[in-house]
């Protein structure tokens, strides 16, 4: 009973300290206090110093972290683009080449075919195009560049389709000298030249560019075929002919263009 | 020796915890913790002046008004000899009894200052006070385990 009596006058006594010390130090705060904290501060001001290099350096490493993450993404996002950049540049050249074939060459442009595969035996020089049937390629097509005549569609399938090239053996066109009247044929001359047989009275001289005329009817008039690099008379001087070289670079060839048919 | 480690880690822990707590989050009460853990095992005559000079302390730490957690710290100690002294010595539960109880009479004492004073009760919101008390409990626990 004394002992809870001493507890609480102590409780109270200590309460009314407590109270009294606000009371009569409320003016004097936060002076007092920072007077006095030389003597409290140190120890907390260090704990308070470490926390804060303890933030600083979490802070900096999660940042580096952030940085880290963003710049992966920022690399994915560039390769994405530039994936899309190269795709579209490609698209931007193909839709320019066939602008090119339209104007140029023919307004019956009927498709852009990327080229798969060629045929080097030596012998037959065909392309292997990567359209066919159900894209509407059918044989007899005309086959162009915007560098100038390709060669025709001679095979078919539902995918692909075979194009006999200019210098092919089997493949002849009807030419004419750009500058001046007169109709001749032009045979494949393997592996990349054209012989063109004309009459005696037709001048042609080296460098002439040759295009395409009318007299075998399968392609389109005016594309142009090759330029003229020798000419020789043949069979006593009743004809002449001309050793062309194609305009086009076949091995060079990724996409074609093809025409409707006359 | 103890009691004087115990203060000096919780003057560096105190200081540590304000710079790492998140801004405007209640931060642990240590100096509660200590006060508390001074006070299981020693008398009241001990317990109580050295819990009001522990508040006083604080006080001066914080800057703030002299008496303010002097009162709060003793009120808690008392609360937390008089929880101790009707429940079972030893145990879980007793112990987070008579830690409620002090908690309660820590922040009675400082409404207690407020009201003498004459001061704006700052707007706490009953959310905070228990978040104060849920993040001490930890502490208070722990230091249960070293013994007083």
């Amino acid at each position: 009973m004394r002992e809870a009596a001493l507890r609480r006058g102590l409780l109270l006594l200590l309460v009314l300290l407590g109270l009294g010390l606000a009371a009569l130090t409320r003016p004097l705060s936060p002076r007092l206090p920072l007077a006095l904290s030389p003597l409290t501060a140190p120890l907390p001001a260090m704990g308070f110093r470490l926390g804060q290099n303890l933030k600083a350096a979490s802070e900096a490493l999660l940042n580096r972290q952030d940085l880290y993450a963003e710049n992966q993404a920022l690399k994915e996002k560039l390769a994405l683009l530039e994936g899309e950049n190269r795709r579209l540049s490609l698209e931007v050249a193909r839709l320019e080449r066939a602008l090119a074939v339209r104007r140029t060459q023919a307004p019956g442009l009927l498709a852009v075919a990327p080229v798969i595969g060629e045929d080097l035996s030596g012998l037959y020089r065909r392309l292997l195009l990567g359209l066919g049937e159900r894209d509407g390629l059918r044989v007899g097509m005309p086959v162009t560049a915007p560098e100038g005549l390709v060669g025709l569609i001679v095979e078919v399938e539902e995918r692909r389709a075979l194009v006999r090239t200019l210098v092919d053996p089997e493949n002849q066109v009807g030419v004419r000298p750009e500058k001046g009247p007169g109709r001749g044929v032009a045979r494949g001359a393997p592996p990349d030249k054209l012989l063109a047989e004309f009459p005696p009275s037709v001048k042609l001289s080296p460098g002439d560019l040759l295009l395409t005329g009318a007299p075998l009817g399968l392609f389109p008039d005016g594309i142009p075929v090759g330029r003229v690099e020798r000419v020789e008379r043949v069979q006593g001087g009743l004809k002449q002919r001309a050793w062309v070289r194609p305009l086009v670079d076949l091995s060079l060839l990724e996409e074609v263009m093809v025409l409707r048919p006359l | 020796m103890k009691p004087l480690l115990a203060l000096l880690l919780t003057l560096f822990l105190s200081g540590l915890l304000a710079a790492l707590w998140p801004q405007g989050v209640m931060a642990p009460d240590l100096f509660l913790v200590l006060a508390l853990w001074y006070a299981a095992g020693r008398p009241y005559y001990l317990g109580l002046p050295a819990a009001f000079l522990l508040g006083l302390l604080q006080d001066l730490l914080g800057f703030g008004l002299l008496g303010l957690h002097g009162v709060g710290l003793t009120l808690a100690a008392y609360a937390y000899y008089a929880a101790s002294r009707r429940l079972a010595q030893g145990e879980s539960l007793p112990a987070l009894v008579a830690f409620l109880w002090a908690f309660l009479a820590k922040w009675t004492g400082y409404f207690l200052v407020a009201y003498w004073l004459r001061l704006d009760i700052p707007p706490l919101l009953p959310l905070d006070l228990l978040l104060e008390g849920l993040l001490t409990l930890p502490f208070f626990l722990l230091a249960r385990r070293f013994g007083p």
